[in-house]
């Protein structure tokens, strides 16, 4: 296609880029409010890796032990080390029942009690009553859950007829004159054809970035897309230096190993065969949130405690739990430990080491699910006509620290409510569906660009370096650099070596030419987006001298309320840095004051 | 009688199915029972004292439900045979002609057993 | 190892053609995947086109035909499979690239089976109460991952794979026909009596043989001929 063309274009009432259970909620409620939608997703939606979550989605419904929504507010303010902020982790744990039964409506196989209830599993930093017994939380659908919820979202969304544009590529955002943004540029993955989408409603639901580390739980399409958009349209990302990593991913491997299977008994266990959990975390144990976990099992093996012949990974053990518990409520991980470890956990304890897993940080919105930016005052102005939701976003419900369970909430929580914000937007102004100008001027650059060294690489045929190895570079410096453990000299080391990577995709060649199912273009368009994540990591990494929640830090190692309990900000522009206050004004219940954080 | 012109969306699926157990069941009883009643049979010289004896109203019913259930089994395989490979342009035409066969051959074997079992 | 990978880049080729690749034994590790062989293969050339996401088996991207029979590259062992490897876009569907075909069919067949509950309105207060053992005949049912191994597969399918659903389609009608908590059980049924659906399923067992996460779709349609022939 020739890139001097005009691109053919397309009206929306809303765009919802990205198919996961954020995007599908989404556009299944805007289906259903009777609005022109278009979900746009990179891959079939079944296959957005919300299909991969396990464990479970946080309801405090009570079936198995007491609970109410004040309880799981407290614990998802602890568990985010404060950083979380207060009126959305409140907006959302008071959702969280009606949201949950919503699902089941839905179709979502949630394993039952006897009494015919939804099954609610234990799982890492909750409890009942502020601080005291262990809850019983998680909602399941064995540990099979995402699986679960994604493809009943799917499901209702083929009742409704929602428009899916499955294998197109979001690349960029575009702007009105006036700033605002007015749609995005799509590709056709099929045959590489350009697209515009055009609508004064666009929401980026494309998920995590997991594929900036080396060692991950996440699916090769989690490329922070939409992270990548968003800095390129001079937008900041929040907390960007906040990732959090799984205790148990299948050490060597990285796949996940739910947080279920302690939630069901399993316990962790050092070279010498100690449950060493108890030693940091007393009263919780092996259910302490997931930071506190990966911390202890780091430790475990630096300290030369670790098992097999390098001594380092952890054994996670559940041979005590009755085989019927094992196969009805956690058949998915017996089945990836046999499939990749060739070990049956019923007999055995499952080799794990702490994972890149989940990304706290990304595009700062407020409640209502509308992206939000300092102006030049440094007061918080929505920016008109973006929504962000799901992992993508940063509301901030997770703060410094997700507690487990709580990400498939997010996801379906603020993709009701995002809907709901477009609905009433929509019913308020009629649509626009006449063509606006839109800049494309940025745009059809970076496209140029990549086509370009096409043929400049076809001419010379010297090959040199490739999209796939800088991919590795960037990953290998992200693992030594940022960590769960992190510090300024490694961190520092990082971020001069990110520098050489930017030069490396700068003058990288590509050798195909095809527009059909072209897969070198895609990686490398996707890894521009990892590259400017990695640079947001870091930078954000390095400015907060404290450690908080996943963010752990060998030079400082206290948590410093008085100077660090503030939001960062990210932009791309010079790497520029500015902070944002913590909300701690919750609407209905007090202000939860920070304290040191024990489990 | 018979509706001959055969319809593919008035073909039922589950009807068929049925039919196709019930009349692989009924063979399956009946097919060692009339092993069992050729095996009893004394020796006959000539084809009159053969039909005559079997001419038994038992052996005759069960015997002329048989034909018909094999008629009944032969249509559903053989008409899902065609559904599944035949061409789609020309089914219905082809089902007609086979559904017709069927047809004859029942009138046929009809006329058999009035002839040999009339004339006793 | 020897990799024979069906090669078709509809820009180029008139037809798809088989392409010799080599991977040094040593380049393998004794637990590597299929997937891990093929993103090797990807760095010797680029161009090499399959679908993968998730890498675990549960996203249901990277099926392929692999010495005959379908399968997920990123679940398949090498050290289950025989120095020589043979690798083909999965059967019955059109290609559109190397590995990659064209599903539309099949998710087409897919939604036609209605395949979402249809159950009592919306109660925000209480969820539907299920008993465990109707949750547990679910199992079996709502794990497919809609790879399509078991479709494509299917022979039934290659021969009409507009009229006949398959048997991916089939085991979703089968999980909303069992759930407890559908109302429209019946007109579920009623749509899918007819000599091409449900009763063109002749158990050729293919599509359990192909299913990568063990499930019995042959059976589930099995069920539901019994189910139909006692309900209506």
């Amino acid at each position: 296609m020739n890139l001097s063309d005009n691109f053919p274009i397309e009206f929306y009432d809303a765009l919802v880029i990205g198919a996961g259970g954020a995007g599908m909620r989404c556009a299944l409620k805007l289906t259903e409010q009777g609005h022109k939608v278009a979900m746009v997703s990179k891959v079939f939606p079944t296959r957005s890796h919300t299909v991969a979550a396990q464990g479970g989605i946080n309801a405090a419904l009570g079936n198995v032990t007491p609970d109410q929504w004040q309880w799981h507010m407290y614990d998802t303010i602890k568990g985010s080390d404060y950083l979380g902020d207060q009126d959305a982790i409140e907006f959302m744990c008071q959702e969280a029942a009606e949201i949950v039964r919503e699902l089941e409506h839905f179709g979502v196989p949630f394993s039952r009690l006897e009494s015919g209830k939804i099954y609610q599993r234990a799982f890492g930093g909750q409890s009942q009553n502020y601080g005291e017994e262990q809850a019983h939380r998680t909602c399941a659908a064995a540990d099979r859950t995402g699986h679960a919820i994604l493809h009943s979202l799917y499901q209702q969304n083929i009742r409704l007829g929602t428009t899916i544009y499955d294998e197109y590529y979001a690349l960029d955002l575009l702007k009105t004159i006036n700033g605002e943004i007015g749609g995005v540029l799509v590709m056709n993955i099929h045959d590489g054809a350009y697209k515009i989408l055009q609508s004064s409603h666009t929401l980026l639901a494309t998920g995590g970035a997991g594929q900036v580390f080396r060692n991950n739980t996440n699916a090769s399409i989690n490329t922070g897309d939409g992270l990548g958009m968003v800095l390129r349209a001079g937008l900041p990302l929040q907390d960007m230096e906040f990732w959090q990593f799984h205790p148990t991913g299948v050490a060597g491997k990285g796949m996940l190993i739910s947080e279920a299977v302690r939630g069901e008994g399993g316990k962790l266990r050092n070279a010498l065969g100690e449950a060493f959990m108890e030693k940091y975390a007393p009263h919780v144990k092996d259910l302490a949130s997931r930071d506190v976990v990966s911390r202890a099992i780091a430790i475990e093996v630096k300290e030369g405690r670790g098992c097999g012949a390098n001594k380092d990974y952890v054994l996670l053990d559940i041979s005590h739990i009755p085989e019927e518990v094992i196969t009805e409520r956690l058949p998915g991980i017996r089945d990836i430990s046999q499939t990749f470890l060739g070990i049956d956990p019923i007999k055995e304890p499952i080799p794990v080491f702490p994972t890149c897993h989940y990304m706290m940080g990304g595009i700062p919105t407020n409640i209502q699910g509308q992206v939000v930016s300092p102006d030049d005052l440094g007061e918080q102005k929505v920016v008109k006509g973006l929504y962000a939701i799901g992992e993508c976003a940063c509301v901030s419900v997770h703060g410094a620290n997700r507690l487990g369970g709580n990400s498939l909430l997010d996801i379906i929580v603020f993709g009701r409510k995002a809907a709901l914000t477009i609905s009433e937007a929509l019913h308020s102004h009629k649509p626009n569906r006449s063509n606006t100008d839109l800049n494309l001027q940025s745009i059809r650059q970076r496209l140029q660009r990549w086509q370009k060294r096409s043929e400049t690489s076809a001419e010379t045929s010297a090959q040199i370096d490739s999209v796939i190895q800088i991919k590795k570079s960037l990953q290998q410096i992200m693992d030594r650099g940022c960590g769960v453990f992190r510090d300024h000299q490694t961190m520092q080391q990082a971020f001069n070596d990110l520098q050489g990577i930017q030069l490396r995709l700068d003058n990288v060649c590509l050798t195909d030419f095809n527009d059909v199912f072209n897969l070198e273009r895609l990686a490398g368009l996707e890894l521009e987006n990892l590259v400017a994540i990695a640079f947001a990591t870091v930078t954000s990494a390095l400015a907060r001298t404290e450690s908080r929640g996943a963010h752990s830090r060998v030079d400082f190692a206290e948590r410093d309320d008085q100077a660090w309990l503030k939001h960062t900000l990210y932009f791309q522009e010079a790497h520029r840095l500015v902070y944002k206050a913590v909300n701690l004004h919750p609407k209905h219940h007090v202000a939860f004051e920070p304290k040191p954080r024990v489990y | 009688m018979i509706e001959l012109n055969v319809k593919l969306k008035n073909l039922s699926g589950k009807k068929a199915h049925l039919w196709q157990r019930i009349s692989a069941l009924y063979l399956l009883l009946y097919i060692p029972f009339l092993a069992w009643t050729v095996w009893q049979q004394p020796k006959f010289h000539t084809l009159y004292a053969l039909v005559h004896n079997l001419a038994d109203p038992l052996f005759s019913l069960t015997s002329l439900m048989a034909l018909g259930l094999i008629l009944v089994h032969a249509w559903v395989g053989v008409r899902d045979i065609m559904i599944d490979y035949l061409p789609r342009k020309n089914l219905a035409l082809w089902l007609t002609i086979y559904h017709s066969l069927l047809a004859l051959i029942l009138i046929n074997s009809l006329w058999l057993v009035v002839t040999l079992f009339g004339s006793i | 190892m020897q990799f024979i990978i069906s090669r078709y880049n509809p820009q180029i080729d008139k037809i798809p053609y088989d392409q010799t690749f080599e991977l040094d034994n040593t380049q393998i590790s004794t637990d590597s995947m299929l997937l891990d062989a093929l993103h090797l293969l990807r760095e010797q050339d680029p161009s090499l086109a399959y679908r993968s996401s998730c890498q675990e088996g549960v996203c249901g991207s990277d099926g392929m035909n692999v010495n005959g029979r379908n399968r997920l590259s990123c679940i398949t062992p090498l050290s289950d499979l025989p120095q020589k490897i043979v690798i083909k876009p999965m059967p019955g569907l059109p290609i559109i690239k190397d590995l990659i075909i064209d599903m539309e069919l099949f998710y087409q067949q897919y939604q036609g089976v209605d395949p979402f509950l249809q159950s009592e309105p919306l109660d925000l207060q209480h969820e539907h109460l299920q008993s465990p053992e109707d949750r547990a005949k679910l199992d079996g049912s709502y794990e497919c991952i809609l790879c399509g191994c078991c479709t494509t597969s299917c022979p039934s399918f290659w021969w009409n794979p507009d009229q006949f659903a398959g048997p991916a389609a089939l085991l979703a009608a089968h999980r909303f026909v069992i759930d407890s908590r559908d109302i429209q059980h019946v007109d579920r049924l009623k749509n899918l009596d007819s000599p091409t659906q449900i009763f063109r399923c002749r158990h050729i067992q293919n599509c359990t043989d192909a299913c990568p996460k063990g499930l019995n779709p042959s059976r589930a349609i099995q069920e539901l001929k019994s189910i139909m022939v006692k309900e209506i």
